[in-house]
């Protein structure tokens, strides 16, 4: 028979959480170093996703924004062009093996895509040419804005240039011009916004930026 | 004995309307628009038409034989449910897709809910949901044909004049409202629509109530939210695109999934404007007639239980303590 | 088929067939429609869910005599919650990309009502083998579920099984396979198929009942009654 008196049951319940308590610890003491090296290799998978294919295993060292108030003056940048939507997460420098600066990879986070925030990687070489994009959270219209994730549209961000990319509804050649993919205007502009975003922080780092 | 008296239980009287007569004459009152629709896209519209027809009420005759139930492909039903959904379409769609979705609208929506009468939603509609669902891409390409190409106007950039009214640019009114422009087969002529919708009101097989009131409101919805302040133009525009003309007079109106009650009708006209209203305006996507119909058969239900008339003869019980007599 | 009942085989039967928690019992429906977008994603799920049914049975079983009958419910949510979050932490550092797969869906197992009625109904008044091959059985029946599940939205969705490519190259995927309707449509049309087979099994049963019945009847000599029945 289970005698239902106070005493006996606030021991059931201590024991109880005593036994689950140990079980959690050990299990957590065990998973703590292995779950913060998938973090990081998760981190630099989605780094390494922009880099071209000769650059592939560079080492990339996360910039102090705090440092100079460059962040301040990156926000600053992003407000001038008038994107009110767009933010710089994080900011990387892909080095080579000998240390050289090969691109700058900028974590964006985006606030007006059509199914909500969209947050992706852009890289940009030390000419300003996009070295590729890829996307950490996206999730908008199956078959219509999904698609900037999938090729051949994910690759229309690669090789250009210029200080403010514009969507346009055709093919082109033209650096500063990117073609949107068509029956997904507001997701195809929040991403170009966003990158667009990782331009003018691009060009606060390299001109006035940061102390070498 | 001469003069038998004849005994039979009622009704006694009847009138000679039939339910395929009322289906034929909703097929007359979709033909200009439908006619219009061949004339403005070509002979691959032409072909979508009729492929959703027949594979509409192929699936009738199949399942119904399969299940052993009585045929009922000869009560017109389902040749509306075909066309209907065939006038739902973008004039370039590749055929299997209206295929699939007359299978879907009949089969799913129709016949495993009871049938003609026990669907709880439109089965066209239903199914341009659920191809826009399946088929996001092919269902938004307002792409048109070399031979529709000569008689559209489009001079505006978004994919359809009802796109870009969104977007804020200016729309031609006057080939919104005869109709020459890009937008599903059925859905780019108001001038038809209206045609078509009149002759049913006058015909007595629908009622003025659910057209009028759901455009009414809708209007009024505009007007104060659609950020064009009381500008008659674009209200205009708002009216003769996209699908809401062929949704108020023939898919709102669709007896099966519209409340009996009067009251409700109001209601429902009221429910309907507001959420198309929403669904345009503060929505993604331009259009919103297709979802505002199906949620709002959706709460038809509801409506009529709320809005069931007091009977011949019954007197509401005055509560204690109310007015006097 | 007659198993002893409690026996281990007997409850892997009753957890895959007779009981089976998504074609029979209907219970957990969520994951089930959530998570089966492809047919790996069912058998992740499928599979987390059975080791936390195991551990949780097992443990609960073994403290049932202690655990007092009125603080069943916080006794079992603790020991559920406890093991969901071993398993989470340990798909989180070993198995990466089936916990991104999964997603939220992992926290949720400790609500699958699968689990607790497993413990309500099972583990808190049996001993522990049978609970632990219950545990087994439940979870290895919600693993079919959502594979049959998975496979059917994923072939449809997607083209492919397993990620591999089963449609040929011109089928187009339809993407409501994908969506929640799909899952909805899939799992109804699933369920019908499996209860017009239990259906015309039944009618054959009970067919063959009755014709035994007659003959066994007839064999007495009482013809008037076989008639009747």
């Amino acid at each position: 028979m289970k005698k239902d008196g106070i005493a006996k049951n606030t021991m059931v319940l201590v024991i109880m959480t005593l036994i689950l308590g140990v079980i959690l610890g050990s299990v957590h003491y065990v998973t703590e170093k292995p779950i913060a090296a998938q973090e990081k290799k998760q981190h630099d998978e989605a780094l390494i996703a922009v880099m071209p294919d000769d650059q592939k295993d560079a080492e990339f060292e996360t910039v102090d924004l705090a440092k100079d108030g460059t962040d301040q003056k990156i926000k600053d940048a992003i407000a001038a062009e008038g994107l009110t939507a767009e933010s710089i997460d994080e900011m990387n420098i892909a080095k080579d093996s000998s240390g050289k600066e090969e691109a700058y990879v900028f974590t964006v986070t985006t606030t007006e895509g059509y199914g909500g925030t969209i947050q992706f990687v852009l890289g940009v070489d030390t000419e300003g040419a996009i070295t590729g994009i890829s996307f950490l959270s996206i999730s908008e219209t199956a078959g219509l804005g999904m698609r900037w994730a999938q090729e051949p549209y994910i690759s229309r961000f690669d090789g250009k240039k210029g200080d403010k990319l514009t969507l346009v509804k055709t093919t082109t050649d033209k650096e500063d011009e990117v073609e949107a993919i068509s029956g997904s205007t507001v997701t195809s502009n929040a991403i170009t916004n966003g990158v667009n975003a990782a331009l003018a922080a691009y060009k606060v780092y390299t001109e006035g930026g940061a102390a070498k | 004995m001469a003069g038998k008296l004849q005994v039979s239980s009622s009704p006694h009287i009847r009138s000679k309307v039939t339910t395929s007569k009322i289906m034929m004459a909703v097929v007359v009152a979709l033909l200009p628009a439908a006619v219009y629709g061949v004339w403005l896209n070509g002979g691959h519209a032409a072909a979508v038409l009729i492929l959703s027809v027949l594979s509409a009420v192929l699936t009738e005759l199949i399942y119904e034989k399969i299940v052993g139930r009585p045929v009922t492909i000869s009560d017109g039903s389902a040749v509306v449910t075909g066309l209907l959904l065939g006038m739902n379409m973008p004039p370039q769609i590749p055929f299997w897709i209206p295929i699939i979705g007359s299978v879907f609208a009949i089969l799913v929506v129709k016949q495993f809910f009871g049938g003609l009468g026990q669907n709880f939603m439109n089965p066209a509609l239903g199914a341009r949901c659920f191809l826009m669902l399946s088929f996001a891409g092919h269902m938004t390409n307002f792409d048109v044909s070399g031979y529709a190409a000569k008689h559209i106007v489009d001079t505006v950039s978004g994919a359809t004049p009802l796109a870009a009214v969104k977007a804020g640019e200016t729309a031609d009114l006057a080939s919104m409202f005869f109709g020459n422009i890009k937008g599903t087969i059925g859905e780019t002529s108001a001038l038809m629509i209206l045609i078509g919708g009149i002759f049913l009101i006058a015909a007595g097989i629908i009622s003025w109530r659910i057209p009028v009131i759901y455009l009414a409101t809708f209007s009024v919805f505009a007007l104060i939210f659609g950020g064009h302040g009381f500008d008659l133009y674009y209200l205009a525009c708002e009216l003769c695109g996209g699908g809401i003309m062929l949704g108020a007079f023939f898919m709102a109106t669709d007896y099966v999934t519209r409340p009996i009650t009067v009251k409700g009708q109001y209601i429902y006209g009221v429910l309907l404007g507001v959420m198309t209203g929403i669904f345009r305006i503060f929505g993604g996507s331009a259009e919103g007639t297709s979802y505002a119909i199906i949620f709002s058969n959706l709460l038809v239900p509801l409506i009529e239980r709320s809005t069931i008339p007091a009977g011949f003869g019954i007197v509401k019980e005055k509560k204690k303590g109310g007015e006097a007599a | 088929m007659s198993l002893t009942p409690n026996s281990p085989g007997e409850r892997i039967y009753n957890g895959i067939v007779k009981e089976n928690p998504t074609f029979v019992t209907m219970i957990g429906m969520c994951p089930t429609l959530a998570v089966t977008t492809s047919v790996i994603n069912g058998i992740g799920m499928g599979l987390t869910t059975m080791v936390v049914l195991v551990l949780s049975n097992v443990l609960i079983s073994l403290l049932r005599k202690i655990i007092p009958d009125s603080l069943r419910m916080p006794c079992y949510i603790g020991v559920i919650a406890s093991f969901v979050t071993v398993v989470e932490l340990l798909l989180e550092a070993y198995l990466p990309s089936l916990n991104d797969a999964l997603g939220l869906y992992i926290p949720l197992i400790v609500v699958n009502c699968i689990i607790m009625g497993r413990a309500e109904a099972f583990a808190g008044k049996n001993p522990v083998i049978p609970s632990l091959f219950d545990g087994l059985g439940m979870g290895l029946g919600f693993t079919v579920g959502l594979v049959c599940l998975g496979a059917v939205r994923e072939l449809f969705g997607s083209g492919t099984i397993l990620g591999f490519q089963i449609m040929p190259k011109a089928y187009e995927p339809i993407n409501i396979f994908i969506l929640a309707p799909g899952a909805f449509f899939v799992l109804a049309i699933l369920i019908a198929i499996i209860q017009k087979v239990n259906n015309t099994k039944a009618e054959k049963a009970a067919i063959e009942a009755q014709k035994q019945r007659r003959q066994i009847l007839q064999a007495a000599g009482l013809v008037a009654a076989a008639e009747k029945a």
